[in-house]
């Protein structure tokens, strides 16, 4: 037994408290860092020391620092990363497709299908006032205003869809940066562990990039026994132990899925998948907005050319058919009645008061069309309306279910993770208190010795 | 459940936020007064609304077509009318004209007054509506239907239905056929002139007042044709009118908000609002380190 263990005592318990009143600064100082988890100082009593006094005791040495550990909860994480793909897929769908839903600008009287509507009236005003130049030049405003805004939907919903898959090599760039920093970090963690400390910091910011990676694509976590994480997407391995892979940049957008030379791998989750899913979703627009362009086109150029016009003028195209220029995008009259309205023509005989096929024309607005599914125009593009209509909807209803999921589990993570002021307060005060206590007793002990000392001399 | 500092603030701010976003989609109904700003708002809705406001407008363009037949309709039967009028004027003078007692003098003048009837036939023959289009020449309504030439009419149009659009896939004839009718007038005033000149009063009363007396029953019979087309299309146009009200209540039952509703929700998120503001900005005061000196 050593007269100064009294004062070694005193002297470690002040470290330890030391230790804490660091480890609550550090806390405090990273109460606003992303992704931070608080730390505490774990301390146990030291081992005893045996003195025989007449029997022998065991008496305490003071305390001992054990490590300094993060707060977390691994079912936590790993709950969290199944969410964050779902919510960012079903984000960037609800971002997509409110865009085209806006875009369409329907219900309306500056949509297409208010000039689809016009387009069939202004026939029927020819059939009903044929020979006058009026509703000739009724018939080629109205047209000029059908192809122009079809041209005009399907142009925004071409460059709606380009800027998503546009975003897709952006974010695989993003995938393959984070994917080097965790590899990166796996490295620093586990040499730090062979040291024997944890290394709580750098295990946070790793957390974050994982989550961030969980926002890209779906991944499955693995923590490795030496301290690394090992990230698969499904069949393909972003990174493990033996560094990060190359992530393929080849993305086909029909499937959703990117490849290279070793295989084909569909991403199923995060803010790709989403991505993906809009451009295919878009695609399905586009093709029918073709569909319907095609078939107004050549439902009215098959009865357009049997008309003759007041010229005399027979078996012309109202719509341009040049091949191959087809679909939405091409959408437009011949330039023959783009140059001269009173080139358009109402019937087959082509006298001024003859309107039967404008009346035909005006009543293919009724006439199921086989090439839309047995759909009239109207009908088949208030359809289409429908369809992105509910694609939005339902990406918005599912945006805000895993929004809340996401927020739900979060908020759990923050309860065991994030840092509370009032605790840190708490515990400042608690090991400031302590500190003093220490302090004290050393001073005691100080004392102690000083009175044995004076004796000696 | 442990709250941790920077969730609690998280957690303020997205409820004020998600406060605020609500006021703001209560503000936008109000202010807009529309419901479905977009047919994400209501898939189903914005799809009705699409078909309802075609049929709507396709409405309004029949409105417009009917308009259009019943100035062809109302010019066809006021020329009808003149010439109804004016073959009672031919029969007075043939009755006059069949008596017998007559001078040679008396029934040329006849014969001249009914010259100038078959002159004004030919001018209410070539009737043209508002717009210009010639009424009685069947589809060709560009081309000026009789022309009179040396006592002889002859006839440039020809015998075909001009049909428009009046309601949905009903298309009705709007043009009366002014051809023979009308030359069979103009040659019988000619016969009766010829037989006046030539002082017949025989054949005046044999011939020409039972001819007269068919021909005004034929312009009889065309006029209550016109007539009951009028009517049909003036009802067509109340129905259609009728059925555009409907579609028009139906359209601002789907896109328009229900103003006492929006307004009370607007009040609603408003409170709501104001309260998550007054919450978070209380409670964000509090602070253990506000009770530690």
């Amino acid at each position: 037994m050593s007269s100064f263990s009294g004062i070694e005592i005193s002297t470690r318990a002040l470290q330890a408290f030391q230790h804490q009143l660091d480890v609550t600064g550090h806390n405090i100082a990273n109460v606003n860092t992303p992704g931070y988890s608080r730390q505490v100082v774990d301390l146990q009593a030291s081992t005893p020391e045996l003195r025989n006094v007449g029997k022998t005791f065991a008496f305490g040495t003071g305390v001992d620092v054990t490590s300094v550990n993060r707060i977390r909860d691994a079912f936590l994480d790993a709950r969290r990363i199944t969410v964050q793909s779902a919510s960012a897929k079903v984000g960037q769908e609800q971002i997509g497709m409110q865009q085209v839903a806006d875009s369409l600008n329907e219900p309306s009287d500056n949509g297409v299908s208010a000039a689809m509507t016009k387009f069939f009236d202004a026939w029927s005003g020819l059939a009903g006032g044929t020979g006058t130049t009026g509703a000739q030049t009724k018939v080629q405003a109205a047209a000029t205003s059908l192809t122009q805004r079809v041209r005009d939907l399907y142009g925004s919903l071409q460059s709606q869809q380009s800027a998503q898959a546009d975003t897709v090599t952006q974010d695989l760039k993003d995938l393959q940066t984070k994917i080097n920093s965790i590899d990166n970090l796996n490295t620093q963690i586990r040499d730090q562990k062979v040291s024997g400390a944890e290394a709580n910091d750098l295990m946070d910011k790793r957390q974050k990039l994982i989550d961030e990676v969980c926002g890209l694509v779906n991944v499955s976590v693995i923590a490795n026994p030496n301290g690394t994480v090992s990230l698969h997407m499904g069949q393909l391995t972003l990174v493990d132990e033996a560094g990060a892979r190359k992530v393929p940049t080849t993305f086909d957008s029909t499937t959703g899925a990117i490849s290279d030379s070793t295989g084909t791998y569909p991403i199923l989750g995060g803010k790709i998948a989403g991505e993906a899913s809009n451009v295919q979703r878009i695609e399905s627009y586009k093709s029918d907005l073709d569909k319907l362009a095609n078939t107004l086109k050549t439902s009215v150029n098959a009865v357009y050319v049997g008309a003759t016009n007041s010229a005399g003028v027979t078996g012309k195209n109202f719509f341009n058919d040049t091949s191959p220029q087809t679909g939405a995008a091409y959408f437009s009259m011949t330039a023959a009645i783009i140059a001269d309205p009173s080139m358009i023509a109402a019937s087959t005989t082509g006298r001024a008061g003859d309107g039967d096929l404008a009346l035909k024309l005006s009543g293919l607005r009724q006439s199921g069309q086989a090439s839309l599914g047995g759909k009239s125009p109207v009908s088949f593009y208030g359809d289409l309306v429908n369809r992105i209509g509910q694609d939005a909807a339902f990406a918005k209803s599912g945006n805000d279910t895993q929004t809340a999921l996401l927020q739900q589990v979060s908020a759990q993570i923050q309860s065991v993770s994030g840092v509370s002021l009032d605790d840190e307060m708490a515990n400042m005060l608690r090991f400031q208190r302590s500190y003093q206590a220490a302090a004290k007793a050393l001073s005691m002990f100080d004392e102690t010795t000083q009175s044995l000392l004076a004796i000696m001399k | 459940m442990r709250i941790s500092t920077s969730y609690r603030y998280e957690y303020f701010s997205s409820v004020v936020s998600q406060t605020a976003s609500t006021m703001f989609d209560a503000q936008q109904r109000v202010s807009t007064g529309k419901r479905l700003n977009s047919p994400s708002d209501d898939p189903s809705g914005a799809t009705f609304s699409v078909k309802a406001r075609d049929l709507r407008a396709s409405l309004a363009q029949y409105d417009s077509n009917i308009f259009a037949a019943k100035q062809v309709l109302g010019t066809s039967d006021n020329a009808l009318a003149s010439i109804g009028n004016l073959l009672n004027a031919a029969k007075t003078t043939a009755l006059k004209g069949a008596n017998g007692t007559n001078s040679a003098q008396a029934m040329s003048a006849l014969a001249v007054s009914v010259r100038e009837m078959a002159t004004n036939l030919v001018t209410y023959a070539n009737a043209q509506a508002p717009d210009g289009r010639y009424v009685f020449s069947g589809q060709s309504t560009d081309k000026k239907p009789f022309s009179e030439l040396n006592g002889s009419v002859s006839y440039a149009g020809d015998t075909a239905d001009i049909k428009s659009e009046v309601s949905p896939g009903n298309a009705i004839v709007t043009n009366t056929q002014g051809s023979p009718l009308l030359s069979d007038i103009y040659n019988a005033l000619e016969t009766l002139q010829n037989k006046l000149a030539s002082n017949d009063s025989a054949a005046v009363a044999s011939l020409s007042l039972q001819a007269i007396d068919d021909l005004t029953l034929r312009v009889t019979l065309a006029r209550g044709q016109i007539g009951s087309k009028s009517q049909t299309v003036t009802e067509l146009s109340a129905q259609n009118r009728r059925r555009s009200d409907e579609l028009s209540t139906a359209i601002s039952n789907v896109e328009d908000v229900d103003m006492t509703q929006a307004i009370s929700d607007y009040q609603q998120a408003n409170t709501a609002y104001q309260a998550a503001l007054t919450v978070s900005s209380q409670s964000s005061k509090l602070s253990l380190m506000d009770f530690l000196k």
